[in-house]
């Protein structure tokens, strides 16, 4: 019966691999955090805008048309990769706004008409009529220019302009040709690393043209080197991992069927993972086989607790094995699965995931080993000289019971010592960080590309809900005459607000309008013939003119509407030192709320850090509770070495100045699932010397599968490596050192 | 040279001759391209929904690659400073300035007043498909936008002169048509304060 559900399972995982592919995307592993819908799709909107857009910046050192040509050779090159993308530049805004721009005007125009005199107001007409440069629109549009202004002004807000077929940009003297293209998903995200190659030769290219600053950008850029990582650890992690297990699995049974079943075991809990996880996701991320390499180390112990067991007499019945071993083997089985499930209980799709993947690999390794080991018929198996070799060896360490009483209180005095240091200097951390793996030069091209391209913040920003399309409109437009009151350097905002009034809005600016022509009229008649004709506020209504600008395809994006009446107002120029002070603009103001990204990430984070940490206590009292129920007297050997193996883990992890986050407490959490087995295997043991050999070998394998974890490029799983490798040695030398001896009752 | 350019015009048929006769390259060789000069304007501004054109008289300066002055004396004195990446405008209200680098348009615009005063041969022919039509002592040069950026303030320019250019007539979008005609024209001794100022920022 299990054979056909490992065989149903591989089928299943390897036909969803021949049509699919795992996930890359860095964003798909992010909390979610406790927020309101519309926080919700705020962010599925901006981050899905540019989701496969490659941003690429050259700086020109002399003739553009050179670099151009450059850029060009290299799309062709790699045209399976990526593609060219329109860009808008500052013409087609203004082309795609020119219809709309008579009803518009800047916040700065309308103080001007407010506030100008009769005098002010004719000088301003007469420089715009007799200027050589024909203004864009005719006198009686828009004698003051204001319509004009409101175009430059919206244009000015796209640095890149096109000039003779090239997007140009140009900040402190510097010159840079823009190029924006789009990739194929499935070339860049196999994790080929084929797009960073790409981009090296590009590079290589360019020097070679005298220009030595390439900047590169966007989401494609951080989930391919994400990929190409996480294919790599999969493959180097997964071989020594395979490697290590199959070189101690010999070197402890010295038998090839041995080795051969711990390696179907292994194979089998792979394909249940994998296909359970699919199942239950409908995708898996690549980060969850990088964490999934861990199964081998785990999945291993069922099979080394059996053939320990085996092992240990002349045996002919192998069902007794079981029938011994299986209460132990379920509770190792629950303790490493609830940790695992405690992992799932947090807002992090990719540790749901490994959650899912490990709990399934683990029960489905328990199961095997249960239903398919009693079933082979081994030829008697002689008392394993090498398990008694190892278990003699390790049995001369110190323990517990040999130590003097001045020993046993100057270890307690030591241990709390350290415990105490350790938790008290704590250094709790919450960092979106930790998630992400990408080179520090991938960061600064990121800011530098924003600060050139002027482009707004993803991360803060506003959220403006009304009851209608007309107050949201009107909320807006009063976190601008906030901003236009209290100016903050660099800042400026974008939103529906920059291209349609209110009602309200509109109406009063209508009427400054022609309070303006009518006062400089008298002078105009002399001057042209007739006067300027007063213009009637726009017989369209309010939905009716987000119509037209829904229309206009070039604009679309530039609306950020979330639906009807709840729009986001997006901020450039934010800086750690003026956040508050733009955060402060949208005080007191019904419906505005501010929404900062990476805060409420780290809230998130720091959360569910904090409630796993209080879950961790309920489980270790828990589990003691019935590990004293089982053992009763001696059930202090079975949870002591795990409870003082977690604290004394963080506190040497504290001590030397490692950061105590959500990831350390849920490699904590998979400490007490995987360490309690050896002190439930170790008292309820009969052999002694064959037991701690075999907990000997599954601390080694888990502590190579997770050590390798070490060398991981994602902080979140190095972290994880190095907590649990460092507490599989304490805990295992903490089982070794407080067993039972053979003289004690 | 110029008698010699009309020798050539006599002796071949009108289409050939059209064809052949004058480019920006002979027409650049023919102007005179002081680096400073100044001299008088009326420009007559046909504007639509006005039933009176705008006529203002004023003096200009030009120094070549750094600007133009354009001082407007009737019917109401002010001043404009075009430079390749400003234009100043100022009168006894008020002053305003504008980036070039902020108007795509503007910046081409004064890219290609500089460059027409001066016969910046390379500057015309990358912004314009040019067409010419040259009679006994004057020639004609129709300019056809290429550039987005200036399709959106011309429809086309007429350009009329002999050795110096002599009218200018800009025809825009929305209708209006601008006539500038030149004349007086001389070589000053001083270069305007005006431009000197912006040469020095």
């Amino acid at each position: 019966m299990w054979v056909l559900v490992v065989l149903v399972c591989a089928f299943f995982t390897t036909s969803w691999f021949l049509q699919h592919r795992p996930q890359t995307d860095i964003i798909s592993l992010l909390p979610q955090s406790e927020e309101s819908y519309e926080q919700t799709q705020a962010q599925k909107q901006l981050s899905v805008a540019g989701r496969n857009l490659l941003t690429v910046l050259v700086e020109i050192p002399d003739d553009p048309y050179v670099i151009k040509g450059v850029i060009n050779d290299w799309e062709k090159v790699n045209s399976d990769l990526l593609t060219h993308h329109h860009i808008k530049t500052r013409v087609d805004i203004q082309n795609a706004v020119k219809a709309v721009a008579l009803r518009q005007i800047t916040w700065e125009d309308e103080r001007m008409l407010r506030s100008y005199s009769k005098h002010q107001l004719w000088a301003r007409f007469v420089n715009l009529i007799t200027m050589p440069p024909t203004p864009l629109f005719s006198p009686q549009e828009d004698p003051f220019g204001t319509a004009a202004d409101w175009m430059y002004e919206r244009a000015a807000e796209i640095p890149i302009r096109e000039v003779n077929g090239l997007n140009l940009l140009e900040k402190d003297n510097k010159r840079y040709l823009f190029s924006l293209f789009e990739v194929t998903p499935d070339k860049v995200y196999d994790g080929s690393g084929s797009l960073q190659k790409a981009l090296l030769a590009l590079e290589s290219e360019l020097k070679k043209v005298g220009s030595d600053k390439l900047i590169v950008t966007g989401v494609p850029l951080f989930a391919s080197y994400s990929a190409m990582t996480a294919q790599n650890e999969i493959t180097v992690l997964g071989t020594f991992s395979l490697i290590g297990v199959c070189l101690l699995s010999w070197f402890w049974f010295r038998r090839f069927s041995v080795l051969a079943l711990i390696l179907l075991v292994i194979s089998q809990a792979i394909a249940v993972a994998a296909a359970t996880t699919i199942a239950v996701f409908g995708q898996i991320h690549l980060i969850t086989f990088v964490f999934g390499t861990t199964l081998i180390g785990i999945t291993v112990d069922y099979s080394a607790h059996y053939f320990g067991k085996r092992f240990e007499a002349r045996r002919t019945n192998s069902n007794n094995i079981v029938k011994e071993l299986f209460p132990s083997l379920v509770l190792a089985l629950i303790s490493t699965v609830i940790a695992f499930l405690v992992m799932a209980n947090t807002p992090m799709q990719g540790m749901q995931q490994m959650a899912v993947f490990c709990s399934s690999g683990v029960f489905s390794a328990f199961a095997a080993v249960l239903l398919w080991y009693p079933c082979i018929r081994f030829k008697t198996l002689d008392n394993h000289h090498t398990l008694q070799t190892i278990g003699s060896f390790i049995e001369k360490f110190p323990s517990w019971s040999r130590l003097s009483e001045l020993s046993k209180m100057g270890l307690l005095i030591a241990g709390a010592a350290v415990i105490i240091i350790g938790l008290v200097t704590l250094k709790p951390s919450a960092r979106l960080q930790d998630l992400n793996n990408s080179p520090p030069q991938y960061f600064q091209d990121a800011l530098l590309s924003s600060e050139l391209i002027n482009s707004t913040s993803a991360t803060q920003f506003f959220i403006v809900k009304g009851d209608n399309l007309e107050d949201l409109l009107q909320k807006q437009e009063l976190l601008y005459h906030r901003l236009a009151a209290k100016p903050i350097d660099g800042v400026s905002f974008t939103s529906l607000a920059d291209w349609m009034m209110s009602d309200a809005r509109m109406q009063h600016v209508n009427d400054i309008k022609n309070r303006a022509r009518q006062s400089i009229n008298p002078q105009v008649e002399e001057l042209l013939g007739s006067p300027l004709v007063d213009r009637e506020v726009s017989t369209l209504t309010i939905d009716q003119r987000l119509q037209v600008l829904l229309d206009i395809d070039d604009l679309k994006d530039h609306l950020n509407l979330l639906d009807s009446s709840t729009a986001m107002v997006l901020v450039r120029g934010i800086t750690a030192e003026n956040l508050l002070r733009v955060k402060a603009l949208g005080d007191h103001i019904d419906g505005v709320t501010w929404v900062n990204y990476t805060q409420n990430i780290s809230m998130t984070l720091r959360h569910y850090r904090d409630q796993i940490a209080q879950l961790l206590i309920f489980s270790i009292m828990a589990v003691v509770v019935v590990l004293a129920i089982r053992f009763k007297r001696e059930s202090w050997r079975a949870f002591l070495p795990t409870v003082l193996g977690v604290s004394l883990t963080l506190a040497i992890l504290s001590l030397l100045g490692a950061n105590y986050t959500i990831f350390t407490v849920l490699a904590l959490i998979l400490l007490l699932g995987l360490g309690f087995d050896y002190g439930i295997f170790m008292t309820s043991a009969n052999r002694q010397k064959e037991t701690v050999a075999t907990i000997t070998f599954a601390a080694l394998t888990t502590l190579l599968s997770f050590g390798l974890l070490m060398l991981s490029n994602t902080p979140a799983l190095k972290t994880f490596g190095t907590t649990v490798a460092l507490g599989q040695c304490i805990i295992w030398a903490m089982t070794v050192f407080l067993r039972k001896e053979k003289n004690e009752s | 040279m110029i008698k010699k350019w009309l020798t050539v015009l006599c002796l071949m048929p009108l289409g050939m001759a059209q064809a052949l006769a004058l480019n920006l390259e002979d027409l650049s060789a023919r102007l005179d391209r002081p680096s400073l000069v100044a001299g008088s304007f009326e420009q007559e501004k046909f504007l639509i929904g006005f039933p009176k054109p705008l006529k203002t008289q004023g003096v200009y300066t030009f120094w070549a690659d750094h600007g133009i002055v354009w001082e407007t004396k009737t019917p109401f004195a002010s001043k404009m400073i075009l430079t390749p990446t400003q234009l100043r405008s100022v009168s006894d209200y008020q002053e305003r300035s504008v980036s070039s680098e902020d108007n795509p348009h503007l910046r081409v615009l004064n890219q290609l007043l500089i460059g027409l005063m001066q016969g910046d041969v390379k500057v015309i022919s990358e912004h314009f498909n040019v067409a010419f039509k040259d009679s006994e002592d004057l020639w004609q040069m129709l300019l056809m936008p290429k550039d987005k950026n200036i399709k959106m303030v011309f429809v086309k320019i007429l350009i009329e002169g002999d050795k110096e250019v002599k009218t200018l007539r800009f025809y825009s979008p929305n209708g209006d048509l601008t006539v500038i005609g030149l004349k007086d024209q001389h070589h000053p001794e001083n270069i305007p304060q005006d431009l000197q100022i912006h040469n020095k920022q």
